[in-house]
C-alpha cells in the first residue's frame, strides 16, 4: 500500500524578532551580500527520507521558500524543529492533526527538550534520524505509535556531574546512503548543505547542536562524500557547497585526505571549525586549494571571564590568545574567517560591545555573527536561567533565533543586550569597515596570485588545479 | 595588453569563469555580479585580484562598491588599461 509522507521544514524568522534587526538585514547591503550564501534548506528531513521506505510517495515542503498546502493529502506529516520554529510547528501539526492526519517532529529541540512539544504532536524522535526513524514508521503501519523515539547522547549529563545514561546506539555513518537531495526544489538555494561528519568534541554550555545527537564524532568515508557532491554539482549545477559538519576540521588528518578528494572537483566551499585548524600550515594549503572560501569559527567571547567554564575543558578560554595569530594564519593563505561571537555572558558589562566590535575590526574578519546568548531548552545554560528565574516570560519560542535577548542579563538590560549586538553587526557591515576589509583581502589575494604566476612560471597553469586562481 | 573594449569584457569574463565555475553563457554584460552562482564576498575579491592580474592594472576598491553588473565592472578594468596604455 502506497502512503503519502509530507515532510515540512517550517518558517524561521532568520535574524529575530526585534524590528531594528530586521531593519538592519532589510537596508545593510553588505550584510546581505555576506549572509546570502549562508542560507539553504535543512539536510536532516532529507536524511529522513533517504531511510524512508519506496513504499512512502514522499514531498517535501521548506516553508521558507514556498507556502503549505494544508489540504495536501497525506497520511503522515514530519516536521523538524529548532526552538525558534517552536511556535509555527505548534500551529502547523494543529491544522494537520485537526484533518485527522499523524504529525511527528524531530530536530534539536525534540531531542533536547521533547516536553515542549509533546503535547502538540503524535510522536516525537529524539536523536538522529536513521536510529529512530524506521522503527517509528513501523509502528505507525501498525497503528501503535509511540509518543516518544530515541533520546539524546549523555553528554549533558556527563558535564554537569549528573548520573551518567548509557550512551544510545550511534550511526555508523560510513553506512549511510546518500540524502534525497533529490526531493529539494531546484531554485531558491543560493547553496546547498552537506555533510561529512557529525558531532564534536567540545562540549560548549550553551550549544544546542554539537553534542544532541552523539558523544563521539562520526565520519563518512571520502567516497561518499565525493559522490554526494557530484550529485549535488549535477543537480543544482555546481552549487556553493555548505559543509554542515559541526567540527569539519576535527580530525586533521582525515581532513587531508578529504581535502586531497575536493580539490579536483572545482567547488567553492565553506564550513564550520573550532580555529585549530590554523596551527596546519598544510591543512590551510588544502583548504585553499580545494576552494575553500570561508570558515566559520566559534570564538564565543573575546574575555577570559567570558570564556571560564563555557566548555568542558576550557579549549576555548586557552585559545584566546592565540585567536589574532590564528585569523592572520588563516587569511593569510586566501580563506577568510567568519567569527561567531555570544554576547551577554553573565561576566560582559556593556563595554564588551566596543570591545567585540574593535577585535573584529582590528583583526580584518571576513564576516561576524553576533549573537545574544540564547538559553536554548535542555542545555545547562536554560538550567541555569530558569533556576535563576531570568527567563523573560513574554518571550515566546520565536524569539529564541540568538538574535533576541530572551533573559535578564547580569549587567545590562535585555534591550540593551539586543541595541549592542546591533551596534556590532552595523559598525562591521559598514561601508567604511567593507572598504577596508576589501582592499585587505584584495592584498592577499593578489599576493597568491603573483605566487602562483612564479611558480607555474605561465599563466595557463592556473586551469590545473582545483582552485584554479591560486 | 588589451586595449579593446571586447578583449577586456573577454579577460573579465574568464576570471569570472574561473573563479567562480559557472558556464559562460551566464556572464553576460547585464548581469548583476552579485546575483552570479557562487559569488560571494571572498569570491569576488579572486576575481577582482585575477582580472588584475590579468590585464596588468590596479583596480580601486573604492570604486567597485557601486557597481551592479558584470557590463559595469568590465568599464571600471577598460578605463584603467586605455589609461595604462595611454
Amino acid at each position: 500500500m502506497q502512503r503519502k509522507l509530507l515532510l515540512i521544514s517550517p518558517r524561521g524568522d532568520t535574524f529575530g524578532k526585534n524590528p531594528r534587526h530586521q531593519e538592519f538585514k532589510r537596508t545593510c547591503r553588505e550584510f546581505q551580500f555576506f549572509d546570502y550564501t549562508w542560507t539553504g534548506f535543512t539536510t536532516g528531513l532529507l536524511i529522513v527520507a533517504s531511510v524512508t521506505p519506496p513504499s512512502y510517495d514522499i514531498h517535501f515542503v521548506d516553508e521558507n521558500v514556498e507556502p503549505i498546502d494544508f489540504d495536501e493529502p497525506a497520511d503522515l506529516v514530519a516536521l523538524t524543529c529548532m526552538t525558534a520554529q517552536a511556535d509555527r510547528v505548534f500551529e502547523i501539526a494543529a491544522a494537520f492533526r485537526a484533518r485527522g492526519v499523524t504529525v511527528v517532529v524531530g530536530g534539536l529541540l525534540a531531542t533536547r527538550a521533547p516536553e515542549i512539544l509533546q503535547p502538540h504532536v503524535d510522536a516525537v524522535c529524539r536523536g538522529e534520524a536513521e536510529a529512530v526513524w524506521p522503527q517509528l514508521l513501523a509502528d505507525f503501519e501498525r497503528g501503535a505509535l509511540k509518543p516518544c523515539y530515541g533520546r539524546p547522547s549523555s553528554a549533558i549529563g556527563e558535564q554537569f556531574g549528573h548520573k551518567l545514561q548509557k550512551a544510545p546506539p550511534q550511526t555508523d555513518l560510513t553506512q549511510v546512503v546518500r540524502p534525497r537531495f533529490d526531493l529539494a526544489q531546484k531554485d531558491f538555494y543560493p547553496s546547498v548543505w552537506i555533510e561529512t561528519s557529525r558531532g564534536c568534541q567540545h562540549r560548549c554550555n550553551f550549544c544546542a547542536a554539537s553534542i544532541s545527537y552523539r558523544d563521539k564524532l562520526g565520519y563518512k568515508t571520502n567516497d561518499q562524500i565525493v559522490a554526494e557532491i557530484k550529485f549535488v554539482q549535477e543537480r543544482w549545477n555546481n552549487p556553493y557547497i555548505m559543509f554542515a559538519d559541526d567540527n569539519f576540521a576535527a580530525n586533521r588528518i582525515r581532513t587531508k585526505s578529504l581535502l586531497e578528494k575536493l580539490a579536483p572537483l572545482g567547488i567553492k566551499w565553506s564550513g564550520q571549525t573550532d580555529i585549530s585548524y590554523a596551527d596546519d600550515p598544510e591543512l590551510l594549503q588544502l583548504m585553499h586549494k580545494s576552494g575553500c572560501m570561508i570558515m566559520l569559527s566559534g570564538f564565543e567571547s573575546i574575555s577570559e571571564e567570558g570564556l571560564q567554564d563555557m566548555d568542558l575543558r576550557n579549549w576555548k578560554k586557552k585559545r584566546l590568545a592565540t585567536y589574532a595569530d590564528s585569523i592572520a594564519r588563516v587569511q593569510d593563505h586566501g580563506v577568510g574567517v567568519y567569527g561567531s561571537f555570544t554576547l551577554g555572558l553573565d561576566s560582559d558589562t556593556k563595554d564588551i560591545f566596543d570591545q567585540t566590535s574593535a577585535f573584529a575590526r582590528t583583526n580584518m574578519l571576513a564576516g561576524i555573527q553576533v549573537s545574544c546568548v540564547t538559553p536554548f531548552p535542555g542545555t545547562p545554560v536554560y538550567e541555569k536561567m530558569k533556576a535563576e528565574n531570568r527567563l523573560l516570560p513574554d518571550k515566546s519560542w520565536a524569539y529564541y533565533s540568538v538574535f533576541d535577548a530572551v533573559f535578564e542579563p547580569k549587567h545590562m538590560t535585555p534591550e540593551e543586550l539586543d541595541a549592542g549586538c546591533l551596534k556590532v553587526y552595523s559598525e562591521f557591515y559598514s561601508r567604511e569597515f567593507a572598504l577596508k576589509k576589501t582592499r585587505h583581502f584584495k592584498q592577499i589575494y593578489g599576493r597568491l596570485i603573483k605566487e602562483k604566476y612564479a611558480r607555474d612560471d605561465r599563466r595557463d597553469a592556473l586551469t590545473a588545479s582545483g582552485r584554479t586562481m591560486v | 595588453m588589451v586595449s579593446d573594449r571586447n578583449q577586456t569584457f573577454t579577460a573579465v569574463r574568464r576570471a569570472i569563469i574561473r573563479v567562480l565555475k559557472v558556464p559562460e553563457d551566464q556572464v553576460l554584460e547585464g548581469r548583476n555580479i552579485r546575483e552570479l552562482r557562487n559569488v560571494d564576498s571572498m569570491a569576488l575579491m579572486e576575481v577582482v585580484a585575477l582580472a588584475e592580474g590579468e590585464l596588468g592594472i590596479d583596480i580601486d576598491v573604492g570604486a567597485l562598491f557601486d557597481i551592479q553588473t558584470v557590463g559595469q565592472f568590465v568599464d571600471v578594468c577598460h578605463q584603467l588599461v586605455v589609461s595604462r596604455a595611454a
